[in-house]
């Protein structure tokens, strides 16, 4: 709607027919006062204001209107018969209107005036809603965005929290299998001593009560190896720092550890030169003594036990993966001649307490190669086996250099 | 004659120990405290005689080896006592830090009676035991 404020009736009544033809609706104010009462009252889209008026002129009534947010946006024509000069169209201006007329009007251009002012006034409103919208919706973003921070960060504390009570727990659990094995191994020490005390000491002359007393301690030895190794296990949860490790010092380590062993079974071994790998060398030492002594272990009654260490350098984390100098991996092989076994035991010989070997002629507490499969799970690497019954055992692990 | 103080809790250690102490040398004299606090009430109280050497398991209630070799250490009247540690602990840590507190050796507890002797014998003969006057540690 277009508010026509003029003193003289004959001026309103003349422009509010021009406009009402083409079709604008129209009210009309005799003056300052009664146009600012009707603008507090009503949304106009554009004011044609005459300059000279008693009371409050054109001037002073669009400098009020532009103290009050909700009236500063309307666009204001000036129209005034009088005041023709630059200083009163530059007032007009400075005071907010948006168009300074001068009578007599051209009823055409003034038409075209108001169209255009009011699209102006139409399409800034528009952008003012839209940037009203665009602002609710960075607020809604805003608010959204650091709630997610804060459950981030909620989630973060909890999990920080969790963590460490697991890692709590964990060395707990190690604390706990330390103090167990320790106690467990108290009473079987005391067995063994006491028992080969009464072995000594009176059962000089009787083969058979000496013989049971043998085996009495037997049974003792091996109950307290399976608790160290179940320790050892156990020990392997705890967390060190992987270092570069030159392999070859850790097989002869491993061979020398066996030296009485290769020695009295006669055993040939030889290792490939071996690369430098990231590990733990206490893990990599246990991880190939176990799988050595396994090959020691398991030889054919009689025939003098020969075990092959070889490495090649691969491609890719894979037991198949081809030759390449430039690769990551290693691929070390330990091969023996000994009893083999049948491969359908294959994914139980590296689970913890699975002995597939008559404990009579074989020794050994079926967790060593658990334990090699743990090591090998720390250090981001595969093993596996191959063989047949009689026909020895290769055990092949790939490493990352 | 030496006097040789055994702390132990573990009533079969003791036992052995006294046999292979006999055995090893038939002049020597056994004494023995249950653990940490039963130790300096022997001590204190003078019940017990100032040994010539002590051997001392580590895991004990009440007061454990460790505990009760600094707080000899730390006394005026028993730092000059030899102490060695005896304990079925094969802990490097634990051997470290018995020979840092002040302990002049460390024996894992054998699983054979001739070993404990052997044991004995070869600290009682081969001049580990000093007594505070004869030669400075």
């Amino acid at each position: 709607m277009i508010l026509i404020v003029d003193d003289i009736r004959a001026n309103i009544i003349a422009l509010k027919k021009i406009l009402e033809i083409q079709g604008f609706e129209v009210d009309t104010a005799e003056s300052g006062e009664e146009a600012l009462k009707k603008i507090l009252k009503k949304n106009y889209s554009l004011i044609i204001m005459d300059v000279q008026m008693p009371g409050m002129d054109g001037f002073e009534a669009v400098e009020t209107l532009a103290g009050s947010n909700r009236t500063k946006d309307i666009p204001v024509i000036f129209l005034s018969a009088v005041n023709k000069e630059k200083k009163f169209i530059s007032k007009g201006y400075a005071s907010g209107g948006v168009d300074y007329i001068t009578k007599p009007v051209d009823p055409d251009l003034l038409i075209l005036k108001v169209k255009t002012f009011l699209k102006l006034y139409d399409q800034q409103n528009e952008l003012k809603n839209i940037r009203d919208l665009l602002s609710k919706e960075i607020e809604i973003r805003k608010e959204a965005q650091e709630n997610l921070e804060l459950k981030v960060t909620e989630r973060t504390q909890e999990l920080l929290v969790k963590n460490e009570e697991l890692e709590f727990r964990n060395h707990e659990l190690q604390q706990f299998a330390w103090v167990v094995s320790h106690d467990l191994k108290e009473p079987l020490r005391k067995i063994e001593i006491f028992v080969k005390m009464i072995q000594e000491r009176y059962l000089k002359d009787d083969d058979t009560a000496r013989d049971y007393v043998q085996r009495t301690i037997r049974s003792a030895q091996r109950m307290a190896r399976l608790i160290t190794d179940l320790l050892d296990y156990s020990r392997l949860s705890s967390t060190v720092v992987p270092v570069k490790t030159d392999l070859n010092e850790i097989f002869n380590e491993v061979l020398s550890d066996f030296d009485y062993v290769i020695e009295q079974k006669k055993a040939v071994i030889t290792i490939q030169p071996m690369p430098m790998v990231t590990g733990v060398s206490s893990q990599l030492r246990q991880l190939f003594q176990n799988l050595v002594g396994n090959s020691l272990k398991f030889a054919k009654v009689g025939i003098a036990p020969v075990i092959e260490a070889t490495v090649e350098i691969i491609e890719e984390k894979n037991f198949e993966s081809k030759i390449s100098q430039s690769g990551k991996f290693c691929r070390i092989v330990v091969k023996d001649n000994g009893i083999g076994f049948s491969e359908i035991y294959l994914d139980k010989i590296f689970k913890i307490f699975q002995s597939l070997n008559d404990r009579n002629s074989y020794e050994g507490t079926g967790i060593g190669l658990a334990i090699a499969n743990k090591i090998i799970e720390r250090h981001n690497g595969l093993i596996t086996a191959k063989s047949s019954p009689d026909n020895g055992a290769s055990f092949i692990i790939v490493l990352p250099l | 004659m030496r006097t040789i103080l055994f702390v132990d809790d573990d009533q079969d250690d003791q036992l052995l120990f006294q046999e292979a102490l006999s055995e090893a040398d038939s002049t020597a004299v056994y004494l023995s405290a249950t653990d940490g606090v039963d130790l300096f009430e022997k001590l204190n109280t003078g019940k017990t005689a100032t040994p010539d050497l002590i051997f001392m398991d580590i895991n004990m209630p009440k007061m454990n080896g460790i505990e009760s070799l600094k707080e000899l250490k730390r006394s005026e009247r028993f730092k000059s006592i030899p102490v060695i540690m005896y304990s079925t602990s094969s802990s490097k840590e634990h051997q470290k830090i018995c020979l840092e507190s002040g302990a002049i050796g460390y024996v894992e507890k054998p699983n054979d009676f001739d070993q404990i002797c052997a044991r004995i014998k070869s600290i009682l003969h081969n001049g580990l035991l000093f007594r505070q006057n004869d030669v400075p540690l």
